[in-house]
């Protein structure tokens, strides 16, 4: 061969390449056009060698001969090449252990002779150009990609275990022990805690009479004890206050009057053994101080021992009770009588609002069940992600959980919400606020978790868990979706965001098919021991409610009503509006009498005969005006008010009603909101009732005490509000129930429980439904799949997902985006007008997809072995065209600031606000498309400063116990560097393997050895301002444009 | 070096990433500087955009036509008595867009004569539109239904064919109040943006904070720069690769955005005008801030966001999130046309939103994404009044307009480019020739649907 430019050289041992060498043989040869080699292998036998080959040659050998003694060289595998550059694999038996070999390159139309030729022996891609690599620039552009960035940790593993088993390592996450990581683990206690399960006996109840006395003097010594004489005290039902609507003994004298107010509720113990724990759940505005049987328990917003005339050391808002616990002084409890004794306090005494309303909950230790390790709030959970993300050694594995997370996003923030609006069974809010926050933190911690542990497993698992996942059923609205009523939210996202990819082979008509495929889909809680896990809480999840409850009733449809017709004001008739008419010594004579239900128009109340009294002259027509309201009363009585639990009025109505118990408002719906108070005869309701045959339920546990012991009367009276006279129906049907819980229920507010999937069959269409109808993957879902099976409509679809091409495709190219290049996209990978590479690395991709893995497709740690190729290293991952190439995300660039300095943060830094400012906030984005993989989203004016604050907050972070912390002292000790010019290489070739300009490098020598003032002043170690200056130009060299890459 | 082999980005095409790598200082030829002296000169634009699809049904109310009713929207469904009416027979308003009555002013809502300066223009949308919302404000802001790939916006590309951005002068010609950049003024020179005029700057010490952002080459007294700046200011590393270019003016915009910003901030606390309040929101705040740079900087564009409407669930109707989210946009034009009344005449605030949503109430007490829907203008050039929404231009004689997109959706009347077209055009000077590099293909698809780009002529000229 002329022109002889080759070689490398290269010692074969049993199995491992020893050393590789390379020289141009010839001095005359231009170096630039010696051939690199990439890869070289032996494996079972067989020699792989990759190599670059410059433009210009016809021809190629591989040629080996024994290491030692000289002699000739064999040409092993030879073939042509067209001229233009290009990579070329030879592939053929291994000569053997202790041969080298080398690559010459010529201009010879035909090639040498050689043992082996052919395509299965010799391959040419042209174009790449991956051998442009060095090993620092391998290993640097494998920890941006595939971690979160170069860390002194990884750097030395790498250096020990080589790239290949570095990989091999991260794609088995499983084998990579943590247990031994104190940085990672140290941190789980700030981020987790563990819940003890038990059963709360609420020993002082919202809605207690209590006895009070109002601080206009001081009440008389030892007014907190357990023994007491508060005869002469006041009585009446807590809240205690006024001005805020959350008051049922209401204090009209006490603004201007008297800023406290004591309170004593004496309250039976069985037995208080049982209790393992004692909490005290305030509500209160704007301080209080508790005792228990004369002993201090708690307070708030108080200073001292409050006098009558003390006032509230700060401001509180009622509203959101505030749980204090209080079992150390569970030992005050006896059997038998004990006090809380309460003193709220006031901030001033002008001010417009007051309120108390103490609860006392003991707690007994459920033993059967399982004790829980729960996410602490929704800041853990955003930190989680940077605690693996820096101190983790799964790297790969924490790269991934965050981007399904990131992929199968939810909003924290509508869970919290939609758990805030449930209530229990008694209609009353089942949980506080905070402990919505909490069980929405836990729901998106589980969904995280489990993205996490399967990062790299298979996509149908993440698909299906996403799915059923209560914080994704909530999120997007499936919860929502019935039969009938068909909400398309969730089906349009998992189509257009989490697995096909937008209009990917699917059409408006496949979202309203699959969309009410999954009617019926909702959440349930579960006693934790009983819930089941994936793949069982997807594929058979419970079909009941968490609670189920039987009503007996106080008051049923049916007669003993009368009813006064809305043509004017009941009481006095045609004058101003009152609630004369609701009071219990109303007399109703003059009614008529009536049974319910009654109204006219809407069908389905609940009784076979539809109504008990028609009004058929309420709605207009010709000549007959209607009426638009229609005012009823029910006398009843109740023998032992005070042995009711859980009475609940239930109502079906349309439009709109406002109830009374005893002449006091105990109920009004939302389409009366902002209607009067009472609402005049001739308003309108403000809407249509959403669901007229469904019951509306409100509690009445808080007004029981408004009720009279028999043979005293009681009536509850309701004033009915149709939408408008025109309207074609207007009714209601209203009863008085006690509810009971059955075994085996839950309510919703009940703390030990866990969230979890629950197909409903009776909100399931079980209509037929089509899909991609007049494609090859038309899935025709028969109808009448009554009871669980059902659930196959929706889980059949998801499965099928994942064997569809759209999916494979999204999938891919959102992967070969996060972890290759964002040079391509679904668009530019269907037109094929990708770079060939890109589109070679994606079609690789959905090949390793396509194959199955423990019998399925879709495994995601095969395809990422595809994507990253990390045995051969010739595709485009390894090319020196995408090095640098990515614009790194906030996560990404906080992550890899962090692992730079092994800086240790803080919980109390609140790193999580960082995203926020980086712009990318975890676990609250509000839309579904979740954070974008491409760089020019994340690059402008408004974030690039938050990226170099970040930078220069981590790089001075100085103190052990600050937000954030970089030990300098031990970074010195163990590198010994401490002129700018050192300070810069360091960085320069770990963190950015060797591509900071000179320029670039003279800039930060100049910058390090300026003095405060702006003086040249070289950087010295002796220098009391050496450690601020070198933390400052640390942070400028974690702010470099280079730095944005990865 | 064999330029062959520097890149694949080279030889890709791609027709996204093209544009990147093009470098700030390529000489500037074509580029003719509108804002240096013709009528156009002290014209100002303020962009916001609704994010999630606003209901427009429930926004502009056809009133007249008797499928707005109770049945197809059992809880959304505002009666007669509770709306505002258009003064124009057919279309009501929500109660929440009151505060934006002042601006409307029709003199038969309320008898008195007002500026009229309000259009509301319904039905607005585009031939084979998404009901994608990722896909649609795409569309919306880059000017060209269907190409998702396109990343840069129509504001972006009047800007970049009028000024010349290389020009540090120029650097604060736009901006958007975001925490990220939004794309109607994404392209590859950056545009600044923030959220917070008075706390752009880098923490710490002055001495501190000056000497670590130090100075871009060429600077006065430092022909090497110094510092931060004078890192982003000099070469780049791998310079053939993308995102190069980006990433150094980013970071030169950056240095010359935080000495706009304190400039303005350092003139003193801001007081809006004319007893203008606004809402006390996120969306208050910035545009109290855009007034602020309107009147303090030569600021010509200013983009904002408010998210929260797409409203699936629990939607609300006289009150409710919807309300609420009404409620803060109708504020916001009220207090922008009092604050900005000294350049009122030269002002133009313009709503965007990338869908309605569906004629009929869902299961949820919400709306699913549909089509066509309103867009909101108003100053001192706008002919005020209702657009779309009158017994003329809806015609109830047969199928509803309101469903007869597919059965489900508002059908659209006018194209959102034609609505866009006039604000570069009619208020912004901008030739028909330079339209249709702003709107890509403006004039084929004029041609193609001549009926969607009819011109509804919302803003004088004269």
């Amino acid at each position: 061969m002329n022109n002889v430019v080759s070689h490398l050289r290269t010692v074969l041992g049993g199995s491992i390449l020893g050393l590789l060498l390379q020289s141009p043989l010839s001095q005359a040869a231009d170096p630039a056009e010696i051939p690199t080699l990439c890869v070289a292998s032996v494996e079972q036998g067989n020699l792989t060698v990759a190599a670059h080959i410059r433009a210009g040659f016809a021809s190629v050998v591989l040629e080996t001969r024994p290491e030692a003694g000289g002699g000739a060289w064999s040409s092993h595998v030879s073939g042509s090449l067209d001229g233009r550059e290009g990579m070329v694999v030879f592939l053929a038996p291994s000569p053997g252990p202790n041969a080298i070999f080398r690559i010459r390159a010529g201009l010879e139309t035909t090639p040498p002779a050689a043992a082996h030729s052919g395509p299965s022996h010799f391959s040419v891609t042209y174009g790449l150009s991956s051998c442009f690599f060095s090993e620092n620039e391998r290993t640097g552009h494998v920890l941006n990609r595939l971690a979160y960035g170069p860390s002194e940790y990884d750097l030395q593993r790498i250096s020990v275990i080589g790239l290949e088993a570095w990989i091999a390592e991260q794609l088995n996450p499983a084998g990579i022990d943590e247990t031994s990581n104190s940085a990672l683990n140290s941190r789980f206690a700030d981020l987790f805690y563990s819940f003890q399960p038990a059963e709360a006996t609420s020993l002082v109840r919202t809605g207690d009479t209590v006895k009070y006395f109002k601080g206009t003097s001081q009440p008389a010594a030892g007014w907190t004890d357990a023994v007491y004489n508060d005869s002469v005290w006041l009585s009446g039902p807590t809240g205690i206050g006024f001005g805020d609507s959350d008051d049922a003994t209401v204090l009209t004298d006490m603004m201007g009057a008297y800023t406290t107010v004591f309170a004593r509720k004496t309250f039976n113990v069985v037995d208080p053994s049982i209790f393992s724990r004692l909490e005290l759940r305030m509500d209160y505005d704007d301080g209080f101080v508790a005792y228990l049987n004369g002993q201090e328990i708690a307070r708030a917003n108080a200073s001292g021992t409050p006098l009558f005339n003390s006032v509230a050391s700060g401001s509180h808002e009622a509203g959101s009770p505030e749980t204090f616990d209080v079992t150390a002084f569970k030992a005050n409890l006896v059997t038998g009588n004990n006090v809380l004794a309460v003193v709220g306090l006031n901030q001033a005494i002008d001010s417009s609002d007051f309120s108390l309303i103490p609860e006392l909950v003991g707690l007994k230790t459920l033993t059967e069940v399982p004790q829980q390790t729960r996410i602490k709030g929704v800041r853990e959970l955003q930190q989680l992600v940077h605690v693996r993300g820096a101190y983790g050694r799964r790297q790969l594995q924490a790269v991934m959980g965050e981007f399904w997370e990131n992929h199968f996003t939810t909003d924290y923030e509508k869970v919290r919400d939609y758990f805030d609006d449930l209530r229990n069974s008694d209609a009353v809010d089942a949980m506080p606020y905070s402990q919505a926050e909490q069980e929405a933190a836990h729901a998106e911690f589980r969904e995280h978790e489990f993205f996490y542990q399967n990062a790299l497993g298979h996509f149908g698992d993440l698909l299906l868990y996403s799915a059923t996942s209560p914080a994704q059923l909530i999120y997007l609205d499936n919860v929502l979706n019935r039969k009938g009523a068909p909400n398309e939210n969730y089906a349009r996202e998992i189509l257009e965001l989490f697995a096909f990819g937008v209009d990917n082979r699917y059409v408006q008509a496949d979202i309203e098919q699959l969309a009410r495929c999954f009617t019926g889909w909702t959440v349930r809680k579960m006693w934790p021991q009983n819930a089941p896990t994936y793949p069982a809480s997807s594929r058979t999840p419970p079909t009941e409610q968490s609670v189920q409850f039987t009503d007996s009733p106080l008051i049923d449809l049916g007669s003993g009503w009368k009813y006064f017709k809305g043509t004017a004001e009941p009481t006095p008739v045609g004058g101003q509006p009152t609630t004369a008419w609701a009071a219990t010594a109303y007399d109703d004579a003059g009614w008529s009498a009536g049974s319910t239900p009654i109204g006219y128009g809407e069908v389905g109340f609940g009784t076979t005969s539809w109504y008990g009294t028609q009004l058929t002259d309420m709605r207009q027509a010709g000549a007959n005006p209607g009426y638009p309201s229609v005012y009823l009363r029910r006398t009843f009585t109740v023998a032992n008010p005070a042995s009711l639990e859980n009475v609940v009025l239930s109502v079906k109505a349309d439009d709109g009603f406002v109830a009374y118990l005893n002449g006091v408002e105990v109920a009004r719906t939302t389409t009366m909101a902002n209607t009067g108070t009472p609402p005049p005869f001739n308003r309108t309701a403000n809407g249509n009732s959403a669901e007229p045959l469904v019951d509306q339920d409100f509690s009445l546990n808080a007004y029981l005490h408004l009720l009279n012991p028999a043979p005293q009367n009681n009536v509850l009276a309701i004033q009915l509000h149709n939408v408008s006279t025109t309207s074609s129906d207007g009714a209601i049907a209203p009863r008085i129930v006690l509810r009971s819980l059955l075994p085996g229920s839950i309510e919703n507010g009940n703390p030990n429980g866990v969230w979890t999937f629950r197909f409903d069959p009776n909100e399931h269409d079980t209509n037929p439904k089509t899909l991609f109808s007049g494609t090859p993957y038309q899935m025709n879902i028969p109808g009448g799949r009554t009871g669980i099976a059902g659930l196959l409509d929706a889980t059949d679809v998801i499965d099928a997902m994942v064997t569809h091409p759209s999916t494979a495709e999204f999938i891919c190219v959102k992967l070969v985006n996060r972890f290759v290049s964002d040079e391509i996209s679904l668009g530019t990978y269907h037109d094929r007008s990708a770079p060939a590479e890109l589109l070679a690395v994606v079609d690789n991709a959905i090949a390793a997809w396509n194959t199955d893995v423990n019998g399925r497709r879709g495994h995601l740690g095969t395809v990422m072995g595809a994507i990253i190729d990390p045995i051969a290293r010739v595709n485009v991952f390894w090319g020196d065209a995408g090095f640098k190439t990515k614009i790194k995300t906030p996560v990404e660039y906080i992550n890899s600031t962090l692992r730079a300095l092994n800086s240790q943060f803080q919980l109390s830094a609140n790193i999580q606000t960082w995203n926020d400012r980086l712009g990318m906030h975890l676990f609250t984005r509000d839309e579904p498309d979740g954070w974008s993989e491409i760089g020019l989203d994340w690059m402008d004016s408004g974030t690039l400063l938050q990226r170099v604050e970040f930078s220069r907050l981590v790089a001075n972070g100085s103190s052990p116990t600050g937000s954030y912390y970089w030990d300098l002292n031990a970074w010195v000790a163990a590198n010994s560097i401490t002129s700018a010019a050192g300070i810069v290489d360091y960085f320069n070739q770990k963190f950015y393997q060797g591509t900071l300009l000179p320029q670039h490098v003279n800039l930060l020598v100049t910058y390090g050895n300026t003095d405060a003032n702006g003086n040249p002043s070289t950087l010295n170690p002796a220098n009391s301002a050496h450690a601020t200056r070198v933390r400052e130009l640390v942070g400028l060299i974690l702010s470099l444009p280079h730095w944005q890459y990865q | 070096m064999d330029l062959s082999r520097r890149s694949f980005l080279k030889s890709s095409g791609a027709l996204t990433w093209g544009a990147i790598t093009a470098t700030l200082f390529t000489p500037v030829l074509f580029r003719r500087n509108l804002y240096a002296g013709n009528d156009n000169n002290n014209r100002r634009v303020i962009v916001i955009f609704q994010r999630g699809g606003n209901d427009g049904l429930n926004t502009v109310i056809p009133r007249g036509d008797a499928e707005y009713n109770a049945n197809n929207r059992p809880t959304l469904f505002i009666p007669d008595n509770l709306a505002i009416d258009s003064g124009n027979g057919f279309a009501q308003f929500h109660p929440a867009l009151q505060p934006m009555m002042e601006v409307y002013n029709h003199t038969s809502i309320n008898g008195q004569a007002g500026l009229g300066n309000l259009a509301v223009i319904h039905r607005v949308g585009y031939s084979g539109q998404s009901r994608s919302h990722f896909d649609s404000q795409f569309y919306w802001e880059n000017g060209t239904p269907g190409n998702d790939e396109l990343t840069e916006g129509s504001f972006y590309r009047h800007l970049d064919r009028t000024v010349n951005l290389a020009d540090i002068n120029n650097s604060f010609v736009a901006a958007a109040l975001s925490s990220s950049q939004i794309l109607a003024l994404k392209g590859p020179k950056p545009i600044p943006n923030f959220t917070r005029a008075s706390s752009y700057n880098l923490t710490g010490g002055t001495a501190t904070a000056t000497r670590f952002l130090g100075k871009v080459p060429g600077s006065p007294g430092s022909p090497n720069g110094t510092g931060l700046l004078g890192i982003y200011g000099s070469a780049h590393d791998q310079q053939d690769k993308i995102y190069r270019s980006l990433v150094h003016d980013t970071g030169k915009l950056m240095g010359a955005t935080i000495d706009t910003l304190q400039a303005a901030v350092a003139q003193g606390a801001y007081t809006p005008e004319n007893g203008a309040v606004y809402p006390n929101t996120t969306l208050g705040q910035r545009l109290t801030e855009a007034a602020m740079l309107l009147k303090r900087t030569t600021v010509k564009v200013l983009a904002v966001d408010i998210g929260g409407w797409d409203t699936h669930t629990g939607q609300g109707q006289v009150t409710g999130s919807h309300a609420g989210l009404l409620g803060q946009v109708a504020n916001s034009f009220q207090a922008l046309s009092r604050d900005l009344q000294s350049m009122w005449n030269d002002v133009l605030i313009v709503t965007n939103t990338e869908f309605g949503r569906t004629s009929q109430e869902n299961g949820s007490r919400g709306t699913d994404h549909a089509e066509a829907c309103v867009v909101f203008a108003a100053g001192g050039c706008v002919n005020g009044g209702v657009y779309n929404c009158d017994s003329t231009t809806w015609d109830t004689s047969g199928v509803s307009p309101m469903f007869q997109k597919s059965g489900r959706y508002l059908s659209r009347r006018t194209d959102y480019r034609a609505v866009m077209g006039e604000v570069f055009t009619r208020f912004l000077g901008d030739s028909n020739g330079l339209l249709n590099e702003i709107i890509p293909g403006y004039d084929a698809a004029a041609a193609a649907n001549p009926s969607d780009f009819a011109p509804l002529n919302y803003i004088r000229t004269s």
